[in-house]
């Protein structure tokens, strides 16, 4: 045996085996990671398929579910649509696959999953895409603009960076002719025009007011602290709180505070007793009317609550009730009232309490007996008149039976009818009519000859 | 009879007793997995490392040698060494792709396949749906992009590499067996032939194009890629070269000891017919003594020095390769890096000064 020369070495054959398994997908960084201006994951993924120069679509279905699953919704155009940031289970399928392939940390934190189990569903992300102008515009000249979480949300109307409201429409005409392009898919573009979004030419928005941005503020306090929110084990919740709340700045009285939110005693025992959840408006709400941050709400840290903000607001918001009431002129409503009472022709009580511009229920409650003063001669004044109708009709009757009869025609109800009352001939038979055609039936009967005017004859009353 | 397994046989953890105990097919493969890194490998590879060093200003490396010599060793060396070097990067970042080697694909038509070379490319970068890349159109304020009725267009495709290579951060492209992109071009097409290439380079990725003397013709087409491109000649050991006999033997004695004969005889006796024979270059030797251990299995695993000869080349084949070889090396000896020096460089100036003038003398 030759002996080898240790200087030679020979190449490892398998050293492609030895590096590490590479990203599937290019791992791209999220933007605003950490941040209230945290990107959305929908914009998240449109980047992504950007960067691999694929349409979003081909790359739901062939890379991301390639084995085409129930996720067509969201593989087909889902992404670019607020719930696909929400809090669905197939968001949170997507975000484990989109992490698995590109090996990128914190995909979780571009939608609102820290949320879930901790509110409702219901209104939480808004229908139709929104975005500002002039983020997206400042986005181009410093980097790459995006779309972000904060304005999938349906209580966020406002940008928090600008104070301006957020737009929902591109005020472009709709696409002229078929062409074999198609608007290119990214936040920033409209997918009608194929302009971009932040584009000066766009409609200049409108300032937001001090709800809409300090709505906005709590939510963006809430994003800033997602991550955390969601490692913390709920042991403590919304309900928690409430009931905490109920017990010390409540005294107890479930009712204040549902009065206070602008619930009902039961909703709010839905709640506290874990049946449902709130709305996340309604949670904006309570963490508001509270003096504290969304979080402390959803975490259930009632300690933190602002006593001095909650009394203040119970003090506004009495004093806004109490603007709220009319005050009211009673003594002229009396006199009025009571002129009512002496007019020729009746009124309603309806009638009056229209013309009066109050309630027909405060009138009641606040002046019954006038009330019923007015209602009793309304009904009187129209049962006298339903009477004189009716003797009116009676006699419209006989006279009819009585021509028919000296033209030697049999007087049937229908043709005396057809002639006494022309327009409504069917429904006016009332018992006390009826029991008329039965005196002029016997009576024709008994004379035997219809034709013979005498016998016809029929006596006024 | 089961089929062996690639993986399961890596000659640098196996030693010659342990492959001698495998069935035929596994001592085949044994023997075909030794890749050897001879000195000449060290050398080149040193060429190489500088010249693709993003400081160097080459961005496009012709790797040039002749058949057989180990150019396939010698980029299996470099990835491992360009990888190594930059092992905690890539554990950083699972997206880095430093290096992508590839075959250049042939069509099997008349024109090259720039698709399938962007395929393959993309295969390489482990891109996915390559054939469905878009591109995107900027027109009167409109961004939008072209819906494929079938497949991507090759500019689609390539921007789409062009994309990726910066994202994924390439650094080194190697595509072996270039020499079929020259091959089926020629005059204007080979210039747009090596924009194309150009432009991948210019993407920060130093390309290294792999093949035999032939790629010669791309590094002197014009200024513009002659001041890109560098050249490395991978040599093979000469005859009449006492170091280069040296090594030789070595290669001889390293793969006599990988072979999984039993009671093989000492090879380095045939060493001066080998050297002739594989014309210097350790990849025709090797290729020589895979063919004898085939003879030598179906013989039952004896060794005659009979098989030995009857592996070697057919006497045309021997001198079609042995004239491209000296003919290349005759060419190449003034374009590869290293081969100037002031002296040289002042000479060819006053040559070409001459020329020149002489011609403007003869136009006047």
């Amino acid at each position: 045996m030759i002996m080898e020369d240790p200087e030679w070495e020979l190449v490892d054959p398998d050293f492609g085996g030895q590096l590490p398994p590479r990203s599937r997908l290019v791992n791209l960084a999220p933007i605003g990671l950490g941040t209230a201006q945290v990107e959305s994951l929908g914009s998240y993924f449109m980047r992504l398929a950007d960067t691999h120069s694929l349409k979003p679509t081909s790359l739901a279905w062939e890379v991301v579910f390639p084995e085409r699953s129930d996720n067509s919704w969201a593989c087909e155009d889902g992404w670019k649509h607020p719930y696909f940031n929400g809090i669905g289970l197939p968001t949170q399928e997507w975000v484990s696959r989109l992490e698995r392939l590109t090996k990128v940390d914190g995909i979780n934190s571009l939608t609102l999953g820290f949320l879930r189990g901790r509110v409702s569903t219901l209104g939480l992300v808004s229908k139709n895409n929104r975005w500002c102008p002039t983020c997206f515009k400042e986005d181009a000249e410093q980097g790459i603009p995006y779309g972000r979480l904060l304005w999938t949300l349906n209580t966020v109307t406002c940008c928090l960076k600008h104070q301006t409201k957020l737009i929902g429409n591109c005020n472009c005409d709709k696409k002229s002719a078929w062409t074999n392009e198609t608007a290119k898919p990214l936040s920033n573009i409209c997918g009608n025009c194929s302009r971009d979004l932040g584009r000066t030419q766009i409609q200049q928005p409108k300032p937001a007011n001090s709800d809409e941005m300090r709505r906005a503020e709590l939510v963006a306090d809430l994003l800033l602290g997602g991550s955390t929110l969601a490692e913390q084990t709920p042991d403590r919740d919304i309900a928690d709180f409430l009931e905490h709340s109920i017990r010390f700045h409540f005294d107890g009285k479930a009712s204040r505070l549902g009065q206070r939110l602008d619930i009902s005693k039961s909703t709010l025992h839905g709640w506290i007793h874990r049946r449902h959840f709130p709305s996340f408006t309604q949670i904006i709400a309570i963490a508001e009317s509270h003096g504290c941050s969304i979080a402390n709400v959803l975490c259930g840290r009632s300690d933190v609550v602002n006593l001095n903000v909650l009394s203040k607001r119970v003090a506004r918001t009495k004093m806004r009730f109490a603007n709220s009431r009319r005050i009211l002129d009673w003594d002229a409503i009396d006199k009025a009232l009571n002129e009512y009472l002496h007019v020729e022709l009746p009124p309603t009580l309806v009638e009056v309490a229209k013309q009066l511009g109050i309630s027909r229920y405060m009138l009641r409650r606040n002046r019954p007996s006038i009330c019923r003063a007015i209602s009793a001669k309304w009904i009187e004044w129209s049962i006298t008149m339903a009477n004189h109708r009716a003797h009116a009709l009676e006699s419209e009757v006989r006279k009819a039976a009585q021509s028919l009869m000296e033209q030697g025609v049999n007087p049937t109800r229908r043709k005396i009818l057809k002639i006494a009352s022309p327009l409504n001939p069917i429904t006016r038979v009332t018992p006390r009519i009826a029991a008329i055609f039965m005196e002029i039936c016997m009576k024709s009967k008994r004379n035997g000859n219809a034709a013979d005017p005498n016998a016809a004859t029929v006596s006024p009353n | 009879m089961t089929t062996m397994n690639s993986c399961e046989i890596n000659p640098r953890s196996m030693t010659r007793k342990q492959a001698l105990l495998l069935p035929d097919e596994g001592k085949r493969l044994y023997f075909d997995r030794v890749w050897l890194k001879h000195p000449r490998v060290d050398q080149t590879l040193d060429q190489l490392t500088i010249h693709t060093a993003s400081s160097s200003g080459k961005s496009i490396i012709l790797l040039i040698g002749p058949t057989g010599v180990g150019k396939s060793t010698l980029i299996q060396t470099l990835e491992e060494q360009f990888i190594q070097s930059r092992m905690q990067e890539i554990e950083r970042d699972p997206g880095f792709i430093p290096v992508a080697m590839m075959v250049v694909p042939a069509s099997g038509e008349r024109a090259f396949s720039w698709r399938m070379f962007y395929s393959s490319l993309g295969g390489a970068l482990e891109e996915p749906l390559m054939d469905r890349k878009l591109q995107t159109r900027h027109l009167d304020g409109r961004t939008t992009v072209c819906l494929p009725g079938g497949s991507s267009t090759v500019a689609d495709m390539r921007m789409a590499v062009e994309k990726i290579i910066a994202m994924r951060r390439t650094q080194l492209i190697v595509i072996d067996e270039a020499v079929p992109i020259l091959h089926q071009a020629s005059g204007n097409n080979l210039v747009n032939h090596m924009d194309a290439i150009k432009t991948l380079a210019d993407m920060g990725a130093t390309l290294v194009l792999v093949g035999s003397y032939d790629l010669l013709e791309l590094a002197s087409l014009n200024d513009q890629v002659a001041r890109r491109t560098g050249l490395v000649h991978f040599t093979r050991y000469q005859t009449g070269v006492a170091k280069d006999e040296e090594s030789f033997r070595k290669a001889v004695r390293m793969l006599q000891n990988r072979l999984p004969i039993q009671d093989l005889p000492d090879l380095t006796e045939f060493v001066e017919d080998l050297h002739v024979a594989s014309l210097g270059c350790v990849g025709l030797l090797k290729s020589i003594l895979s063919t004898a251990l085939g003879y030598a299995l179906k013989n039952g695993g004896k060794w005659s020095d009979e098989m030995l000869e009857q592996s070697l080349e057919s006497l045309d084949n021997y001198g079609t390769i042995l004239k491209q070889t000296i003919e290349g090396e005759a060419k190449i000896k003034d374009a590869c890096v290293g081969s100037s020096n002031f002296k040289s460089l002042r000479k060819k100036s006053e040559a070409i000064l001459a020329a020149a003038s002489a011609a403007a003398r003869y136009c006047a």
